[in-house]
Parts: C-alpha cells; structure tokens; sequence
C-alpha cells in the first residue's frame, strides 16, 4: 500500500495448495525468527488516554481506504477471518497469519480450492449487533458496492464474475462461491484456482467483517462499527479522530495474537505538517508521532530525544512514476534519461538522510532482490539520450505531493533535474489526502507525464509489487495503481506465470531469480519507472511514554499496545 | 426606511445570484476540460465517464447545472470531490467558531486601539507622538500578514526569544477557555496589527477634517469646552466613517479574509479549509467558501449602509 | 527673497501683495510645478522613493549577481555539491544516510542540512546561505523580488488603467453604462480580495488559460498579475468614478460641450486631467497593496508557481525551517515590508504634494 496514500488493491492469483506459503518462514519484514507472542510484555499496563499526531488519510472506511495511516488504526478495530500477528517485526514474525474472527485457521481441500471457517461463538461489534457468518460475504459485495482499492483481492473467487461486470448491483448472494450459515456459524469460499496468498488477501482490513447494516455507501461518520478491541467514534477528515474501547469485545477472545489494548481512549489529531507533529510529541502535549520526522530538525532531535525516537527499516521503494502512453515518457530514451539524471543519494538528503538508495524497484529484504545499477548518476549522458531522442523541448507535467515536505522537495528537485535536461516542466502540487486519487485517476487533465510514488508492501511476495503496479493487465480507469501505464506484453505474461506457480515454487532459488530477471527487464531493458530509494519510517514518542512498549507490527506501530512509563 | 430597504435587498439577492454565477464560472469553465473527467474517487463507476455526467448532472446545459449547484449550497448538501464526498456545508460550518473567535477578538483589539492610535494622534498632532504613531501605522500596514504571523511564533512559540506562547492550534471555548484565549492570542495581534495602522490614520484625518468643520467652529463659539467638543461632536462625526469601515473590513475577515492567519496559525477555520481546497484542487469545497465569503460582505454592506444612515443624521433614507 | 519663488500661502500673500504694490513680477505657477516643489521639499518621502528604487535596481540586476557573484542560477538546484571555505571543501546539504545492520537494527546519520550564511567567506556563493535544495538563497531573493515587483507594478498599472477608462465611462456617459458598470464593480467588489484571488489563482494554475485565443501556460507569471489587476479594478474605479461624477456638473465642462468637443475630447482633456493627482496617489498605494496581496497568493499556492521565486513563495519554502532556520522566512519579509513601506511614505508624501485644498495644515 501507499504511504500516505490509497492504493488499489491488486488481485493476485497465485495458483498453490493453500497454506504452504504461510507455513514457510516470510520473505519480507520480519526475520522469521522468535515466537508469535505479541502483548505479553506490553499487556495490562492500562492508562485512561493516548494522544496521538496522524498524517491525514484518504478514507477511514473499510472498504475503501488504502494507506498506511489508515491501516495502522484498524489493525486494531477491524477483524478479519484471519489477522496478522501483532508482534514486533525485529522480534518476530509480524506477517504470520493467526485466527483472527474464525475459531481455528481453515481447512481447505486438496487441491486448496475450497476453504472452510467457523466463526468463534458469542462475537458481536461494537454496536451490539452480533457477528455473523454472513457478514462475510456482505463485506465483500459492500466493497464492490463501493468500487473499492481491494476489488482485485477478489477476483479468484468463484462466482465474482457478476459483481465485477457491474458493481452496483453486486449482492452477497450474487457471488456463489461464498456459502455461510449463521446458526452453525461456518462460512465456505470457492475459488476459481488455487492461491498461495489468499489468507494474506483474508487479512487486510478490505476482508474484515461489517455488520450487515452497515450502509452500502462510504461510511465515515462515524466509520462503520468494528469488532477488534476498539471502535472509532468519530472521525473528521484530515483533522481529527476518537477511538474508544469496543464495550463488546470479549477480552482474551482473539487469544495472544490481538491484545486488549491499555490506552482506554485515543485521541487523534491529524495534521501533514511534519514540523509541527514532531513539536507537538517533543512539548508533550501529545504522545505519539506517526509522521515522519521533519528533515529540518531531524540532527537537532536525534540528538536531543534520541531515546524516545525510532528509526524502522520498511520493505518499501520510493519512484518516479513515467506516463509511457503519452510524449515524452513513451520514448524510451527519454526514460532512460530521466534514470541517468536522478541523482538518488541527493533525494536521500532531501530525506534528512532516513533512506537508502536504490535502482531496483524490489525492496532489498526480499529474497528475490538482486541488486543492480543500469543508470549510474550521469548527467552528460542524460542530455545526450534526449537529445537522440527528440524529446526536448517538449512540455512535461509533474505531480507531487504539495503539503508533505519531503515529497514536495522532491518534486521540485525533479523538475530541476528536467528542466536541465531541455523540458519544459509544469509542477502540480496536490494535497496529499487526494493526491493518489488524483494521479490514479486517468481522466485527469493535465496528464500526469511524471509523478511521485511509494510503495509499502502488502505481504512480502513481488507479485504486489509488479502484478499491482507495473502490470499492464490490471490497468483500470480509477483507483489506478499502474499511473505509469506500464505495459509491455512480454512482462505482464511473466508476471502472469509467475504468479501462477504452485506454493512449493514459490521461493526456490530458480523462481527467485525469475523474479529478479523481471525486475532487472523492467529497469534495465525498459526503463519503465525510476526507483531511487528505499525508506525508513521513525517512531517518535514523548518522554511520558515506555519504548518498550512500542511495538512495530507489519501495520506499523500498535496504538493498542503502547504504554506509559 | 422600510423602501430602502426592500431596494437594498433585492439588490442584495440580485447580487449574491450574479457571484454564485461568476464562481460557477470560474470553477467550472476555466479550467478546462471536462469536469465528469477531472472527477476522481468514489462517484466514479469503472469506466463509465458518461454515466458519472448524468450522475451530477453535467449532461445539462450549463444554466441548470449552475442553478442545481446553488440548490445543493442552500440546501447544504454540496459535496466535495474527495474525503469520501464529505458535505462542504458542514466543513464550512464546523469552522466557523474557530474563524468566529479569530475575526471578533482581533476586531474588538483593532477597532479599540485604532480608535485610541487615531484620537492621540490627532490630539497630539504635529508632535513627536504624532509622528512617532504615524511612523509606527505606516508600518503597521507595511507589513505582510503572513511574515508577522511566522515572526511573531518564531519570537513567541519557537523559542526566538521565549517559547511559552503554544505554536498554533484551536481549541474550543467550550473545552477550556484558557486555552481557547492563549491559543489565539498570537494570531488576535497578527490579524489586529495591519488593521490598527489603517484604521488610526484614517480616524485621525477624519478628526483632522472634522474640527475645521463649521459646526465646530460654531460649538467653540458656543463656549462649549475642548473635550467637550471632541467627545460630543468631533468624535461623534468622525467616528462614522469608521463604523462602516469596520463593518466592511470585519465581513471581508470574516468572509475569508483571515485565510492566512488561519493558515500559519494551523487554526481550523473556514480560511483554513479553503487553504486545504486549494491543496487538493476540490472545486466544490472552494466554491462554497467563495460563496459563503462573498454572501458575509453582501449582507455586511447593507447591514453597514443601514447603520451609517442611522448615525449620520444628514442622510435620509429615501 | 527672490522673486517668484515662494508658494502662495497664507504667509507668503502679504509679502506677494506687497512686492506686487512695488512693481515687481509675480509669476504664476501651475499647480503641477507646485506640487513638485512641495514635494521636493519632503525629504522622507524623497527618501522612502529613493529606497524603492534602490530595491528596484538591485532585484533588476539579480541576473547580474547571480551571474558574476554568486555563479548560480535562482533555480539551480546543488544538493550533492559542495563549495570551497577557507580553503576547507563543505558539503553544501549535509552528507548523511542510513545502513540496516546484518542483526536489523538501522543506524541514520541525519543528512539535508543546508549551509549557512557565507557572507564572503566562498567568494560571492551562498551569501546568504543555501536553502534545502541547495539554491542560493541571496540569488533567489533577487530573483523573487524582481517577480513580486514586475507583478506589483504591472498589475498595479493594468488594474488603473482599465479602472481610468472604465469610471470615465460610467461617470461620463451616466444612465446605463453606468449602472451596468457599477454592477460589474459590485459584483467584483463583492468578493474578499484574498478569496477571489485564490479562486482564480487556484482554476488557472490547473491548467493555465486557454480561451479567447490567449494561450498562458499553468506557471506563467502573466495569470497572477492578470488575477491581482482584476481584484483591484473596484478599488479605482469607485472613488474616480465619484470624482468624475462631481466633476462632470462643473462649467468647464459645460462650456467644452458648447464648443462642441466630443466626448472623447472632454474626457481626455477636461476630465481626465483633473483627476489624474487622485489617479497618481491611488496608483502608488494600488502598487504597495499589489505587492502585499501576491505575497499573500504565492504563500497560499495560488500565485507564483514553483520554481519561480517570488517574495512569497520564499515565505512559504521557509516555514518548515522556521524553528531552526527563521532567516529563510525573515529575510524576504524584510524586504517586502522595507519596499512597501518606502511605497506608502512616498505615496503619503505625494498625496500632501497632489492636495489641491491649500487648507492651513495644522503640522507646519
């Protein structure tokens, strides 16, 4: 997913036998090691309030929110069939799937086609309403309903065909392959093949369970009603969120995986302002900083607060997207040009120094990375590629964020970069709440010809990475996450038998080096986007808090578990 | 009275109709393009452009469109582009105590302390005050709004000189008032400053024209004492220009001319939230405030012309 | 005493009625040599001009600065370089950068700070320190300030122009032009300044201007000046359409129709002269405003877009640094405020030279 942004969900279809990728050690953040028990150190250190400083956020639905800012709140209010465990990714395995609403992980046949979930007794949300088996299903044509992201998570059950020909009039009982029964409490999903993933896709907040009244419509005022440990209150976009303790959690129910939470209210204040959010955490009016920490004062308040701040290496790669169906960007010398030009260790001061930098577009955790350098900084060359290619001179249309500092230097620095190099560059600077909606939408005038980009994995494979984002098969007129329009057909059939491999497959060294041929053509034979770094996040608490109490999930840091000193 | 009335009024009506027209029309034609395409986020089906126009509409002539626009502005139901379509009536409406408390407390500072500035220095005119207020004005309304606010936190909430003063931020009158006042201070003295200036120099010319009026001369005549005078008659006359001004000025802050202060200040007013819309380029949200700005100077300006012929007993109403 | 050389004042009427008694010459003076000479005699308004024109020059010659002093462009950005101090080689942004280590753990060296102020301590580079893209800042105070100034001035003569024309218009001819007029200057009136001006500022910087066959591309400096010109017209042409108005029922104009000049005539030669002190004064103030106003636009994002410096987007790059670094904010606000200052103490100035109304001024 996007930082600081939604993202459209990318359908993968994996085909394998079910649960042999989540049996083997995970590929991405976390190292594999250690034990799954999260909270037990944290556990029962309750206090009345946790205040908190948010970066603003697209939605704060379900079903349609796909950020980062969003995601790190409802890992603790909305419950999948399935959760990820709540531990540290340093300490341990943050992407192991655990029961999450269902009482047991599933059983599934043979061939991993047909699952099968029963429902923990007694489980009801926060507005009392009890948690249903047919809940499932309903979540799922509530997010067609809505046209969400995550529609392509989807897309392998049996039956999906009608909902995503017209989404409005998808119906829970429209999609066949998903059965429930709520006296028994059991719910049966069909897919069309196997998928090695498809747990993973049970886990993420487009999957977990809504009450049946919730409206088929965004619903943000408040947000719908959850079943997780806490429910949001209210919610006003880009300033503002409560959440309280959901009255009918049961606690201990979700077992060790989810905790309780200590905080018993926590309040959000949502700003973009990267500056201010730290100040606020350093005067202590405020406890806990999910913004990054401004490059202005980072040297002051490393040195000063050291103590209370945190710096988390993320499976993440910051780009450059390039419109590749429109001049400039269709001319591949042109790219690459746009490649040779960026000088990435200057993008990495322009982020006080919280990144690494890179070429490939894989993150360097992944075993599927294999490092390489097509572009190295080279100015000259660069001038001399657009000049063979008969691009200069012609208008080029920049996007980035407007009112997050470290993007909008960035953007400014590219348009530098562009303009020595012959182009004539306008910069659009977008607020970042809409700015993926903006860019990810194809109508858009002027079109995006270049534009900021990050991406955070959703689970550690590449098919979230290139099958979401540079595959020229899931391209879709809104909720874009291709804003490139990348499609070359020799990659997306790559991707395609890539993604098709049984689980047993998945991770052996040939299938690693596969991935890592695809990475390496995209870059280097097509120049399709222009990676530069991998990024840190920073965790900044104030002096009122515990670190140890900090705990950094695949969801960043849990608000449920923090503590006071 | 009551003819004049009614004129101002249709004329009033007259006008907001015409500036909702005009804004529709900066928004929706200048642009460019076709809104349906610049639309983006949830109203949008998967690859039915035509069906988004017919959803809002932009398949009618331009005319209905603008009127259905005003429509879903009176009836409070406009809604953004983004943040899930959130109702811009309502964002308007939930900072509207944050701009109120800004726009009333810098207007009572700036109308007390023109009033003051101007009456010293016309009573002490040609003298070293004089000219040292006068000096002091021209500074006053020399300064950008935007660099006095960035100043004034830098000396006062970021540690320049002290940092005591908290650096920006609302807080409702109803949570806690002492926060409520200490939060605003800063932004009440940067709003107040330009305004003082202005308004001290403009009294003290009135004052300065007024007292070579005959009905002073006439008053000295009389035997009346100077204070007398100046409190009874001269400030009387002098001070109406300045009530129409004030209520001018006090529509155009209110009406979003405090879209700066707001901003450096991170208060969560309406400014702040057209500042936000320019950010994200949502149109509606702009248009509603635009809207809602011009409809306070509208109102504001008949209010004032009413209350200008109620204290100036040489106009009558006709 | 030579002759002829004093004003006409209350003071100076005795001793002109008694050389007049001697013989000897009075010469006339139009009120135009008048109004030069009292304003030849203010020597702060003289002054404040004076430095106007000092910051005019200066930001004229930015191109000259950045070429031969400082060897950088305003837009030039120099994140990975460095410069030559007392013979030591500084990096211009900070180095810095962060390593994962094999067990996990991440170590960061902050990076991203831009240099200080090197007064002449790089020979002419970075006088005034770089900003976080490693642009020099003294460079682009130049620059920004020949940008608020060209749309100040441009702005401000556009909008008095257009409202000249326009009250002459409405004041001249009556009837419906001028209610038709009066409208359109309610109707702009009506909007506060700032929200109008965002409004436009905001729809064209999406897309630049493409109607009527006029062609501005999204960054053209052209939009803001056009946006602040426009903004500006009612605040002309109300108080001069009021000013003709009362001129147009004089006998003078009266007996230029029964000569039978037409009214393009009067307008230009009986009209337009009469009120041009007002129109001068009005100007000066209207360029002090212009320029406070695109500070405030450019600050908000809907004026000047980047790279372009202006006054105002220096302001707003430099708040993020305000705790830290506050010259970034500081410094060109300085600037504004010294230029529009010189501006309303000349235009003060100009207006007590302009006065017709020869009153005993209580101040001499």
């Amino acid at each position: 997913m996007r930082i600081k942004q939604g993202r459209t969900v990318v359908l993968v279809a994996v085909a394998a036998t079910g649960l042999a990728l989540l049996a083997s050690a995970c590929g991405g953040g976390g190292s594999g090691k250690g034990t799954t028990t999260g909270g037990g150190s944290t556990a029962g250190k309750t206090f009345a309030q946790l205040k908190v400083v948010w970066g603003p956020t697209d939605y704060m639905d379900p079903g349609l929110s796909y950020r980062l800012a969003s995601w790190q709140i409802f890992q603790d209010v909305y419950m999948g069939l399935v959760v990820k465990a709540h531990v540290s990714c340093q300490t341990g395995d943050c992407t192991k799937i655990l029961p999450g609403l269902a009482a047991s992980l599933p059983t599934s046949n043979q061939a991993g086609t047909d699952y099968k979930f029963t429902l923990r007794k007694g489980l009801k949300y926060s507005n009392g309403e009890p948690v249903k088996a047919s809940d499932f299903a309903y979540t799922v044509a509530r997010d067609f309903k809505l046209n969400s992201p995550g529609l392509g998570f989807f897309a392998n059950i049996v039956g999906i065909d009608g909902c995503e020909k017209t989404p409005t009039s998808c119906t829970p009982a429209s999609i066949t392959g998903i059965t429930s029964n709520d006296q028994a409490g059991t719910i049966e999903i069909k897919l069309k093949n196997p998928e090695s993933d498809f747990l993973y896709e049970l886990s993420i907040p487009f999957s977990a369970l809504v009450p049946s009244s919730t409206p088929l419509t965004d619903t943000e005022n408040p947000p719908p009603a959850a079943s997780g440990p806490y429910y949001i209150a209210s919610y006003t976009p880009s300033r503002s969120f409560l959440l309280k303790r959901n009255p009918y959690w049961k606690k201990d129910e979700l077992g060790m995986s989810v905790p309780n939470g200590n905080p018993d209210t926590i309040v959000g204040l949502m700003t973009p302002d990267q500056d201010r959010s730290a100040q606020l955490v350093q005067s202590g009016q405020y406890m806990y900083d999910e913004n990054l920490l401004p490059t202005t004062r980072l040297a002051a308040l490393k040195q000063n607060y050291g103590s209370q701040i945190r710096f988390w290496s993320t499976p993440s790669t910051y780009y450059w997207f390039l419109n590749e169906s429109k001049p400039p960007f269709n001319n591949l010398k042109a790219r690459q040009a746009v490649n040779y030009a960026t000088d990435a260790s200057a993008l990495v001061k322009l982020r006080g120094g919280l990144a690494i930098p890179t070429q490939n577009f894989l993150p360097p955790s992944y075993p599927q990375y294999k490092k390489i350098n097509p572009y190295p900084y080279n100015l000259q060359k660069a001038k001399q590629l657009v000049q063979e290619s008969g691009t200069k001179g012609d208008h080029v249309d920049l996007y980035t964020e407007g009112d997050v500092d470290t993007a909008k230097s960035a953007g400014e620095y590219e348009q530098g970069v562009l303009q020595k190099l012959g182009y004539n560059v306008t910069i659009h600077e977008i607020g970042s709440a809409n700015y993926f909606t903006i860019v990810g939408n194809q109508a858009t005038t002027p079109t995006p010809n270049i534009g900021y980009a990050d991406w955070f994995e959703d689970y550690p494979y590449p098919s979230d990475w290139f099958h979401i984002l540079l595959d020229g098969d899931t391209i879709t007129k809104t909720h874009n996450n291709n804003y490139g329009l990348v499609d070359f057909k020799d990659v997306n059939a790559k991707i395609a038998q890539l993604d098709a491999l049984p689980p047993s497959q998945a991770f052996t060294a040939q299938t690693n080096a596969e991935w890592a041929a695809v990475d390496n053509e995209l870059q280097t034979k097509y120049a399709a986007t222009v990676p530069y770094l991998n990024s840190l996040l920073t965790s900044f608490l104030s002096s009122k808090m515990d670190m140890s109490c900090d705990i950094y999930t695949d969801s960043q840091d849990d608000l449920a578990q923090m503590c006071l000193k | 009275m009551v003819a004049f009335l009614i004129r101002r009024v249709v004329g009033m009506v007259l006008v907001l109709i015409a500036v909702s027209f005009i804004t529709y029309l900066i928004f929706i034609k200048i642009p460019g393009g076709d809104p349906a395409q610049r639309l983006a986020g949830r109203t949008a089906t998967h690859a039915n452009i035509e069906s988004i126009r017919i959803k809002l509409g932009l398949n009618h002539p331009f005319i209905v469109q603008w009127f259905d626009m005003v429509k879903s502005l009176l009836s409070g139901t406009l809604v953004s582009y983004f943040n899930g379509g959130t109702n811009v009536v309502d964002q308007i409406k939930q900072g509207l105590p944050a701009t109120f408390s800004l726009c009333l407390g810098a207007g009572i500072i700036w109308l007390f302390f023109g009033i003051l500035v101007g009456v010293i220095s016309a009573a002490s005119a040609g003298r070293f005050s004089d000219r040292a207020i006068t000096a002091l004005a021209l500074i006053g309304i020399s300064l950008p709004v935007v660099w006095l606010g960035l100043v004034l936190r830098y000396l006062f909430a970021e540690g320049g000189w002290i940092s005591s003063f908290p650096d920006g931020g609302y807080y409702p009158f109803t949570q806690n008032p002492w926060e409520w006042a200490t939060h605003l201070i800063l932004p009440w003295i940067t709003l107040a400053v330009l305004f003082i200036g202005f308004y001290g120099r403009v009294l003290r010319s009135n004052i300065l024209d007024t007292i070579n009026e005959d009905f002073v001369r006439t008053a000295k005549a009389k035997g009346l004492s100077p204070r007398r005078i100046m409190t009874k008659h001269v400030l009387r006359a002098s001070l109406i220009p300045i009530v129409t001004l004030f209520g001018l000025d006090f529509a155009a802050v209110l009406g979003g001319g405090a879209i700066i202060t707001e901003t450096v200040y991170s208060l969560q007013g309406v400014g702040y939230y057209a500042y936000q819309s320019i950010q994200a380029q949502d149109l509606p949200a702009l248009m509603g405030v635009t809207l809602y700005g011009a409809a306070f100077i509208v109102v504001f300006s008949v209010l004032v012309d009413i209350a200008y012929a109620y204290l100036d007993p040489r106009i009558r109403l006709t | 005493m030579v002759a002829g050389q004093e004003d006409f004042t209350l003071d100076t009427a005795a001793d002109l009625a008694g050389r007049e008694r001697d013989g000897n010459e009075v010469r006339g003076r139009s009120p135009w040599a008048l109004a030069w000479r009292r304003l030849r005699r203010n020597y702060v308004a003289l002054a404040s001009l004076g430095v106007f024109l000092l910051v005019v020059v200066c930001c004229l010659l930015a191109p000259v600065y950045a070429n031969h002093v400082a060897h950088r462009g305003p837009n030039d950005t120099n994140l990975t370089g460095s410069i030559e101090v007392n013979g030591k080689s500084v990096p211009v942004i900070s180095n810095g950068g962060a390593t994962v280590l094999p067990d996990g753990t991440v170590v960061v060296v902050p990076a991203g700070q831009p240099i200080g102020p090197q007064w002449g301590a790089a020979g002419g580079q970075y006088v005034l320190g770089a900003d976080q893209l490693g642009r020099d800042l003294a460079v682009r105070l130049l620059y920004g300030g020949r940008n608020s100034l060209r749309i100040g001035l441009t702005a401000a003569a556009i909008s008095t122009i257009i409202s000249v024309l326009l009250a002459l218009l409405a004041a001249y001819f009556g009837g419906a032009v001028d209610w038709i007029l009066s409208r359109v200057f309610d109707l702009i009136w009506a909007f506060p300044v700032i929200l109008l001006g965002i409004a436009l500022g905001t729809a064209l910087s999406i897309n630049g201007f493409h109607h009527a066959g006029i062609n501005l591309a999204a960054g053209d400096l052209w939009i803001p000046t056009a946006v602040i010109a426009f903004v500006f017209i009612p605040y002309i042409a109300r108080p001069l359409r009021g000013q003709v108005l009362a001129l147009r029922e004089k006998e003078f104009v009266e007996a230029a129709t029964a000569q039978g000049a037409g009214p393009i005539r009067i307008m230009l030669t009986e009209l337009l002269p009469n009120v041009a002190s007002t129109v001068l004064v009005l100007f000066t103030l209207i360029v002090a405003n212009a320029i406070l106003t695109e500070v405030g636009l450019s600050f908000l994002g809907a004026g000047v877009q980047p790279p372009n410096a202006s006054w105002g987007t220096l302001i707003s790059d430099g708040q993020a640094w305000l705790s830290t670094d506050p010259w970034f904010s500081i410094l060109p606000g300085i600037f504004i405020a010294v230029t529009v200052l010189s501006l309303n103490i000349f235009g003060d100035g100009l207006r007590d030279a302009l006065d017709p109304r020869a009153k005993v001024r209580i101040e001499h």
